[in-house]
């Protein structure tokens, strides 16, 4: 009887000692899969990260979004980076940062390690050029005693022979003008299509009087092709009386055009 | 003193000047980069004539209006509006006239002439005045013909008028070979530009095909299997009857499927058989001096000459599908290039040497593009849904004769480059492989 209690004993120690050492290997094992086992929350983090920056997508959405190669494509800023670092470093992500609450990327825009990697964005710098540009000719105008000018110099205005680089502004009764001149001389300007392939381009001074009857023409940059620079004049002449100029004085107009075939 | 007297009115030139140049200067030119879709407005007087040359002047007068319209560059002013008189007054006689009632009717040119029949002579004077630029005298020529020249003089004055505008004469009084079976068989037809006058340039019931102009325009080669029922090159002398066999030191070395003459007449590039393949040659006339220019197992066809004659420009399938290259007259320096597309064939290189024209085929027909020589430039020219093919340049480079099927018969049609309006010229038969004579002496 006792070496029967003796053995169940025995078998009670023996069955506790295996539960143990199971329940022991389960919860090592478990320890170790939270240790070093797969986090699927840790790539879920990139597209939570970007998440973050599109104001308008509903913050749930951020949780359920299946884990997919669309975040690597939206070029993520990686998290916490660290501006230590001298090279930029593709985003190793830690286990603190799987709280998305944490993430706060928008405050530091400027950390990012590729920022450090290439020059400053372009349209920064020109805007600050423009900037100290439009205050420089705000200060010019202002010292001449011209009125504000909010409309910009048109296209017309590249090809005037302003000196020093800087455009010379155009009254606005002038810019009318010639916009209403060209369309005379456009219509009237005949030209065979061969020449309209070619790389031809006439000056011609045009003298107006005050109507805007031509008084004279005179081909300063003839284009080397008579024929060409014939039909510049010939257009001039039946353009004739252009609109009645805002100065009777001496005129330019360049030829070029622009086709292809 | 006297150098006091002379520096002062040199000194205020010199300010006067300066100051017109400041003030140009101190504007903003006005750049005019779009001319207007306009054709040139000209007004025709009617000749001036006797009563008995009343008829020839009607004639000259009517395929004068048919060379301008030919041209896409002119619209005539009608008569009806006319402030001036519509009959043209004797050239000999002084100008005496108000220049202001043909700008007024927005004229830009007038054409004034007169017409006398002595005998069996025609004498045409004409002059076309400058109207925009203040009548000024721009071109003006005498012809001297045979009654039955009426209708080429009329054409030549229209193309001396295109020439006076643009710089380059017109090619109204030019002509086109072209194949035809409206005869029962593949005869050669030459026509006018316009697809007027037509008459047969070969009679044999045999198959003649590639008929290519000699640069002078007094001959025609092409290929006819009148000979032993093989393909050769026989030459057609204009004025004779008979067409001579050419390349006789070539008999026996294969047949000869195509040639045509470089712009010399001297030398002819020939599409050849060798061992079955199709290869390029060239040669002179009588066959001497052969020497072959591609080497290889695929099929070399379709040579073209630059205007220079110094490159070929040909169709080969080396690459496996048929594109178009480019080689040096020797046959060195062979460049691919056509890229787009897997069949392009049918060069055609531009008097003016801009441009190669070729077709293309796209969905089972084919469309005519233009490469440039060095391959950087490929535009479309010619695209519709049935097939537009064998593309020849007219020899002001303005204009292209090429074989439709957009009528269903296949038939020879001209676009012009820059208005790309198309024009049928044949209306029998089916008609192929145009090809655009050079100027006529």
């Amino acid at each position: 009887m006792q070496s029967y209690l003796a053995s169940v004993e025995q078998d009670r120690r023996r069955q506790f000692r295996r539960i143990l050492a199971l329940s022991a290997l389960a919860h090592g094992l478990l320890v170790l899969f939270y240790a070093v086992g797969p986090r699927p929350h840790r790539q879920l983090l990139l597209p939570a990260v970007v998440q973050v920056d599109l104001v308008a997508a509903p913050a749930t959405r951020a949780h359920r979004r299946p884990v997919t190669p669309k975040p690597v494509r939206v070029k993520p800023v990686p998290p916490k980076p660290k501006p230590a670092l001298p090279k930029p470093v593709p985003p190793k992500p830690k286990p603190a940062l799987v709280k998305p609450a944490k993430v706060v990327l928008p405050e530091k825009p400027t950390a990012v390690p590729k920022a450090t990697a290439k020059p400053a964005p372009e349209p920064a710098h020109a805007a600050d050029e423009s900037e100290s540009y439009e205050e420089m000719l705000a200060k010019l105008r202002k010292e001449e005693g011209e009125p504000a000018h909010e409309a910009a110099p048109n296209a017309e205005a590249k090809t005037s022979a302003a000196p020093a680089g800087i455009p010379t502004p155009i009254p606005a009764q002038t810019r009318v003008w010639m916009a209403r001149a060209k369309m005379y001389v456009t219509r009237a300007w005949i030209l065979q299509p061969g020449f309209r392939t070619l790389p031809l381009e006439a000056e011609v001074q045009v003298r107006l009087g005050p109507s805007g009857k031509v008084l004279g023409i005179e081909v300063t940059r003839g284009s080397g092709n008579p024929w060409f620079d014939e039909s510049v004049e010939r257009a001039i002449r039946k353009a004739s009386p252009l609109p009645a100029p805002p100065e009777a004085d001496v005129w330019t107009f360049v030829f070029r055009p622009g086709d292809l075939l | 003193m006297k150098a006091g007297r002379a520096g002062c009115p040199t000194l205020l030139l010199a300010m006067l000047l300066s100051a017109v140049g400041s003030s140009a200067a101190d504007k903003p030119a006005i750049l005019i980069d779009q001319p207007s879709d306009k054709a040139f407005r000209i007004a025709l007087q009617r000749f001036a004539s006797d009563p008995s040359a009343e008829r020839a002047a009607g004639e000259i007068h009517q395929s004068l209006v048919a060379g301008l319209d030919f041209s896409g560059l002119f619209q005539r002013v009608p008569e009806a509006a006319f402030l001036g008189p519509v009959q043209s007054p004797s050239l000999d006689a002084a100008p005496g006239f108000n220049c202001a009632r043909w700008s007024q009717i927005g004229s830009d040119a007038l054409l004034q002439g007169e017409v006398h029949v002595e005998a069996q002579e025609v004498r045409v004077k004409f002059r076309v005045l400058d109207v925009a630029r203040g009548c000024r005298f721009l071109v003006g020529k005498r012809y001297r013909g045979k009654p039955d020249d009426l209708r080429r003089m009329g054409k030549a004055m229209a193309d001396d008028i295109v020439g006076a505008f643009t710089g380059q004469r017109g090619v109204a009084d030019t002509e086109i070979a072209f194949v035809s079976d409206r005869s029962g068989s593949r005869e050669i037809f030459v026509m006018d530009a316009d697809g007027e006058n037509l008459r047969a340039a070969t009679h044999n019931h045999s198959i003649n095909a590639f008929p290519d102009w000699a640069p002078d325009g007094e001959a025609i080669v092409y290929t006819s299997y009148r000979y032993r029922n093989r393909p050769w090159l026989f030459l057609l002398t204009r004025g004779t009857r008979s067409p001579g066999r050419i390349l006789r030191r070539l008999d026996g070395k294969g047949p000869i499927y195509r040639g045509v003459l470089d712009p010399s007449g001297h030398r002819i590039a020939l599409v050849r058989s060798v061992s079955g393949q199709a290869e390029i040659f060239t040669a002179r006339r009588d066959g001497s001096h052969s020497k072959r220019l591609t080497r290889n197992w695929s099929i070399d066809v379709s040579p073209t000459w630059s205007p220079d004659g110094r490159r070929i420009a040909f169709v080969s399938d080396r690459t496996g599908s048929p594109q178009v290259y480019v080689m040096h007259a020797d046959g060195s320096a062979v460049r691919r290039l056509t890229f787009d597309g897997s069949y392009n064939t049918g060069p055609a290189w531009s008097p003016d040497g801009r441009w190669i024209a070729y077709e293309t085929r796209v969905n089972a027909q084919f469309d005519l593009w233009l490469v440039d020589p060095e391959g950087r430039t490929n535009v479309p020219l010619v695209t519709h849904r049935r097939s537009d093919e064998q593309p020849s340049w007219a020899p002001d480079s303005r204009m292209l004769a090429f074989s439709s099927s957009r009528r269903g018969s296949k038939d020879i049609y001209v676009i012009g480059l820059g208005d790309r309006k198309v024009r049928r010229l044949t209306h029998e038969g089916d008609n192929t492989a145009p090809t655009w004579g050079p100027y006529r002496r």
